[in-house]
């Protein structure tokens, strides 16, 4: 009986010794590709940052900035090409060239070492035909205002669509004019404006004949209410942003890349960020944005 | 008068016509011809018969069916009459001449050829202790190795030519039985085979061991899945599942996985029946043992190329498990108790040889012993893990050729894993708390019918039922307190796959001669599925049943009727032919499928094998596995409309050789390819429409996203077989190796590029020994080897417009785990106890030499360098089992 039990205390510890340690990943040798990103619209001068990937497994952290490589940039309905200068920290610029409005430019880099990196790009068309109405509703038993919109373009495919407040500390001009890194930030925001429960947030549509119909509810309280140091909402902006194909593509796997917090494992794959650069890694797109007022 | 007149008178006009008839048939037939190789250069009996008509200018009739003018013949020159002549060329048939003015010479066969004398010897192979029916067992006569299989019913037509024949019937695990048999007519014979493997006190024979079945059944393409002892599960078990991962071709998928892997299929493309009725799931978490007892089973057997036409459905194997009927005399019952828990088996007469029982139950304990030394060596605060089984089945015999039978099976796993994390600096605190739960069940019925009413039919009935539930749920609480604001957060993520199957099936074996045997059948499926994934913001109170949506639930009917041919061209080829036609009815879109199975065989010499098969499978349901947040949450979801069924062909060589009684070998070769595969998108999105990330009311999903989150592709896989085996009383042993490549290719993931499919396996080894020292003493050491499964590793970071930084993922499938291998040991002690009692007592130990094997490898980042590691995770060290049994 001595002789069991000990088996089976031995046998469980055994057993319970599951264990985790660390892992060298066995890989063939890293060749760090070049990383273009260069989001474009009109009546702002190009900017093209240019850096390496890096291998996370390696003792490298910081990024590195290519400092020395040619980067021309070609309108290709009129063939202007123009070289942008270095500027510093990996960015390349030139002030007097600036995109235009349904343009398609296309981008050339060239780094002593690797392959040319080339990469294609248009900025389309600012959304024209915006139907906008609203109506006085109980939502949650509190008064709160629905506000419907119909985009009837026909000649773009790739919208995303947010609402802006503004106020007499925080005019609308700070946040209006939102530069592509708030992009991301303020669409992701607007899913949580959708509390019909029977509507599905339809941020971006593809489809080319677009008649986009839906809703959402401004919540009649102040700001101010349940942050008093916010002041009272005075406007709200319904922005739109028409969208380059390479752009709507990027942000869609973004998201998704986003949701999966960067897990890393054998049991999981980890979705692609989507990039237009062919021999590296990034973006080289075009976008156009307007904002139109909401009458409560 | 008159009428003696009559006949007088009739005999005066024919008796001249008569004999004048037969005087001249005789003199045309006597005359003479010179046989010479001058004048004839043929070799065939139809060359022969031609150069007499030529030489003679008369004209020779026969039948073609009866005498095969194609042998050939040799005939000393010389000169013969005509009679002799065309006796000597036709030597082998027996005929007789007749003679039609004015030169026609009629061969008219006087019966059947001597070759074509064959007599029917039928019956039944039984079990000699307990009388339940033998399936699949081979009868063979020597010499002449004519050969037949018993049926479901274990009965068995053979037809043999008359005289002295020596027969052999085997079956695995029984000693052969060879007896001498005179045939002279159609008999009925019934044979009791004796199992070898009995408790030690009376296994002292000197009749050799039987055969592998391997060398017969289903032309070399079908395993006997339960018989080998010497393999162990993980826990010290014998079970059908774990033992057929020693053919080549067969996997287990790595550490700690449950399924089997066949020819670069997937786990869920295995139809898996017991006593009929298809299974969705027949392992216990982490391959801890499957859900049949060793003891209730009778048969089980695995096929992986060359389906028979009545089984249909899945796409890579089929393994058919039947349970036992009972002893018809006397009662046997089995008692054990183990580290792993203890299980009860009992059989026997009801009413003596009329109605018999089966019942096992088995539960398990471990998880009594796991709390205590949780916390001190995991990471979780608490877990639970547990299964159990029950099984019965009752048989009534109202003759020995009809019978019915009643078979009922529940049994479920259930695992909790509870974790709190707590990260606790200066001005951030964070605490989390999750709460992973996955239970899952099945609960089936079944009743089958036997009648075999005469010699020439034999029927076969069943009814089935299964409930299938599998719920997978993952609580998560977030609590962030900085300075200023303490924000809670909460995720609640469901899986629920409820699966309810009734099935109806009805086949006939019609042994049309002893080298048709003809079997058809119709079988109809009713499904219904319920897959469902929620997720809520909130952690939701009250009975997940509540929750469920009701309205979620697809129904799919199928309908499949099977026509299959085993016919034997001659004594060394045989052929099977079949088709499958399944038509599947899911809500809004009906499939057809019509797939063709064929094997032929060939046995040049006794000891050889060989089989070409090719055959078409299709499955109209899918599982999908979501290995992202939580649990693994395994959906079983039918076609629809978006989603289609699944196809594969397959194209299979094997050739086997038995080199002397104790050893075989066998060399197998593949090509597999698949259509409709699915995969997800990525692992969470099959939820990505419902991370919120505020405190909104709860949102969830329907049961059909899944459909928008799958992607749809082909695949293919080819391989290499190796399997070497010896087996005599003292030493087993067996060395299989598969080398194998399989591939996916999705059209919407990397531009339709092949990558390695996940449990693709370059090398897989199963090798081992088993040594009986003496009649209560065996040994048996195993070693298993396989490349490591492929999985997608990134490790490329590079920032974005945005200024955060993405891994780019790089190619699917681009990296391996570490290779797998482990050795396990297992030790038998029996001795007999008290009168009729038996002690039986094994000792198990699993990876023995203690190889960390790879569950999983991830990569962590530490958030106070923002260094990455790489990490492994293994869940299965050396692992040691006792398990006591008596039997009496």
């Amino acid at each position: 009986m001595r002789f069991l039990q000990s088996f089976l205390v031995l046998s469980i510890f055994i057993l319970l010794t599951s264990c985790e340690e660390e892992y060298v990943f066995t890989q063939e040798k890293f060749v760090p590709k070049i990383v273009v990103n260069s989001v474009f619209t009109e009546n702002n001068p190009f900017n093209v940052h240019l850096s390496f990937s890096r291998d996370i497994l390696s003792n490298n952290n910081s990024p590195q900035f290519i400092s020395n490589a040619v980067v021309t940039i070609k309108e290709t309905a009129t063939g202007r090409t123009e070289e942008l200068p270095y500027k510093g920290d990996g960015n390349y610029s030139y002030t007097f060239f600036t995109p235009k409005i349904d343009f398609t430019y296309e981008l050339t880099v060239s780094v002593p070492g690797h392959k040319v990196i080339t990469a294609k790009s248009k900025v389309p068309l600012k959304v024209s035909n915006v139907d906008i109405n609203t109506e006085n509703i109980i939502h949650q038993q509190q008064e709160a205002v629905k506000i419907n919109f119909n985009i009837s373009d026909k000649n773009q495919g790739f919208f995303v669509w947010n609402w802006f407040q503004s106020n007499k500390q925080n005019p609308i001009d700070s946040i209006g004019f939102a530069t592509p890194e708030k992009l991301l930030n303020s669409t992701g925001n607007i899913r949580n404006v959708n509390l019909n429960d029977n509507d599905q947030t339809n941020v971006i549509s593809k489809d080319t004949n677009l008649e986009y119909n839906t809703s959402f509810v401004i919540d009649g309280k102040k700001d101010g209410e349940t942050d008093p140091a916010t002041p009272e909402v005075e406007e709200f902006y319904l922005r739109i942003v028409s969208l380059s194909k390479e752009m709507y593509e990027f942000y869609i796997s973004l998201e998704k890349y986003i949701d999966e917090d960067g897990q890393i494992s054998s049991l999981s794959y980890l979705p692609k960020v989507f990039s237009n650069v062919d021999n590296g890694l990034g973006l080289f797109a075009g976008y156009s944005q307007r904002y139109i007022e909401v009458k409560k | 008068m008159l009428k003696k007149c009559l006949i007088s008178g009739l005999w005066l006009v024919v008796f001249p016509f008569f004999t004048g008839k037969v005087f001249s048939q005789q003199i045309f037939l006597k005359e003479k011809v010179r046989f010479s190789y001058l004048t004839f250069s043929g070799q065939t009996i139809q060359e022969h018969l031609h150069w007499l008509e030529s030489e003679k200018g008369l004209t020779i009739s026969y039948s073609s069916s009866a005498i095969d003018d194609q042998k050939k013949v040799v005939i000393k020159e010389g000169v013969y009459s005509i009679e002799d002549f065309l006796f000597l060329v036709l030597a082998e048939f027996d005929i007789s001449l007749t003679f039609k003015p004015p030169d026609k010479i009629l061969i008219i066969p006087s019966g059947p050829t001597k070759k074509e004398i064959k007599y029917q010897l039928s019956g039944y192979i039984k079990d000699k202790l307990s009388k339940e029916v033998l399936i699949g067992a081979v009868i063979e006569s020597q010499p002449g190795g004519y050969f037949a299989f018993s049926n479901s019913s274990g009965y068995y037509i053979l037809l043999l030519p008359e005289g002295l024949h020596q027969l052999e019937v085997n079956y695995l695990g029984y000693k052969v039985l060879t007896t001498n048999i005179e045939v002279n007519g159609n008999d009925e014979k019934n044979f009791f085979l004796e199992f070898h493997n009995e408790l030690p006190a009376v296994t002292i024979s000197q009749e050799r061991i039987s055969k592998e079945r391997i060398n017969y059944w289903n032309f070399g393409d079908q395993i006997d899945a339960f018989k080998s002892k010497e393999f162990k599960s993980l826990l010290g078990e014998s079970d059908p599942i774990n033992n057929v991962r020693v053919m080549p071709g067969v996997q287990s998928g790595g550490e700690g996985q449950s399924g089997l892997f066949v020819r670069g299929g997937g786990a869920d493309q295995n139809l898996i029946l017991m006593e009929g009725v298809p299974l969705y799931e027949a392992s216990h978490t982490v391959g801890i043992a499957s859900l049949f007892i060793e003891e209730s089973i009778r048969e089980a057997s695995l096929i992986k190329n060359g389906f028979p036409a009545r089984y249909g459905g899945k796409l890579s194997a089929v393994m058919d498990v039947h349970l036992k009927e009972g002893n018809t005399t006397r009662h046997e019952r089995t008692f054990s108790v183990g580290i792993p828990g203890a299980k009860f088996h009992a059989n026997g007469p009801i009413w003596k040889n009329k109605t018999t029982y089966n019942f096992s139950a088995r539960t398990s304990w471990i998880n009594y012993y796991i709390n205590k030394f949780l916390v001190k060596y995991t990471n979780y605060d608490n877990i639970t893990l547990d299964y159990r089984d029950i099984v019965g089945k009752i048989t009534h015999r109202f003759s020995e050729n009809h019978k019915i039978s009643l078979s009922v099976y529940t049994g479920g796993d259930r695992l909790a894993l509870q974790k709190t994390f707590t990260r606790d600096t200066t001005n951030y605190q964070f605490n989390s708390f999750d709460q992973n739960r996955l239970t899952w069940s099945n609960t089936l019925a079944s009743a089958q019918w036997y009648y075999t009413p005469s010699k020439k039919w034999s029927f076969y009935g069943l009814a089935g039922f299964l409930s299938y539930k599998h719920r997978s749920r993952s609580s998560y609480t977030f609590l962030t307190v900085t300075p200023g604001l303490e924000r809670k957060d909460e995720l609640d993520i469901f899986s629920y796959a409820d699966i309810l199957t009734g099935n109806v099936k009805f086949s006939a074996d019609y042994f049309i001669s002893g080298k048709h045997t003809l079997k058809f059948g119709t079988e109809f499926i009713h499904h219904e599925f319920n897959p469902v994934v929620k997720q809520s913001t909130i952690i939701l109170q009250g009975e997940e049943a509540n929750i469920l949506d009701k309205d979620s639930v697809i129904f799919a009917n199928e309908f499949n009727l099977f026509v299959e041919d085993h016919y034997r061209i001659n004594q060394s080829l045989s052929m099977y032919a079949g088709v499958h036609f399944n038509s599947f009815h899911p809500d809004r879109r009906s499939y057809y499928s019509f797939q063709p199975r064929f094997n032929l065989v060939w046995k040049p010499f006794k000891n050889m094998l060989s089989s070409l098969a090719v055959t078409k499978m299709r499955q109209n349901i899918h599982l999908l596995v979501n290995l992202g947040i939580g649990l693994p949450s395994d959906l079983w979801v039918p076609s629809t409309d978006k989603v289609r069924p699944q196809e594969a062909w397959q194209y299979s060589l094997s050739n086997s050789y038995t080199i002397d009684k104790f050893h075989f070998i066998q060399l197998n070769g593949f090509y597999k390819n698949f259509k409709g595969l699915l995969e997800f998108q990525s692992p969470v999105d099959l939820f990505y429409f419902f991370i919120n990330d505020t405190d909104i009311v709860p949102v969830y999903n329907t049961s059909r996203d899944w459909e928008r989150n799958v992607f749809e592709g082909s695949g293919y896989a080819r391989g290499l077989e190796f399997l070497f085996q010896r087996k005599n009383k003292k030493i087993n042993g067996w060395f299989s190796a598969t080398w194998s490549k399989s591939e996916r290719s999705f059209p919407d993931i990397e531009n339709g590029r092949p990558f390695p499919f996940r449990y693709d396996r370059t090398w897989d080894i199963n090798t081992g020994l088993s040594f009986t020292f003496s009649p209560s003493f065996s040994a048996a050491i195993n070693f298993v080897y396989g490349t490591g499964n492929a999985f997608s590793l990134a490790t490329e970071e590079y920032s974005t417009t945005w200024g955060t930084y993405v891994i780019n993922s790089g190619a699917r499938n681009n990296q391996r785990l570490p290779d797998f291998h482990q050795m396990s040991l297992n030790l038998n002690y029996s001795r007999t106890i008290l009168k009729n009692g038996i002690l039986n007592i094994h000792f198990n130990v699993y990876n023995v030499y203690n190889r960390l094997n790879a569950y999983f490898v991830y990569i962590y980042k530490n958030p106070d360098t923002s260094r990455y590691f790489g990490r492994k995770v293994s869940i299965l060290p050396i692992t040691p089992s006792l398990y006591f049994s008596v039997s009496f």
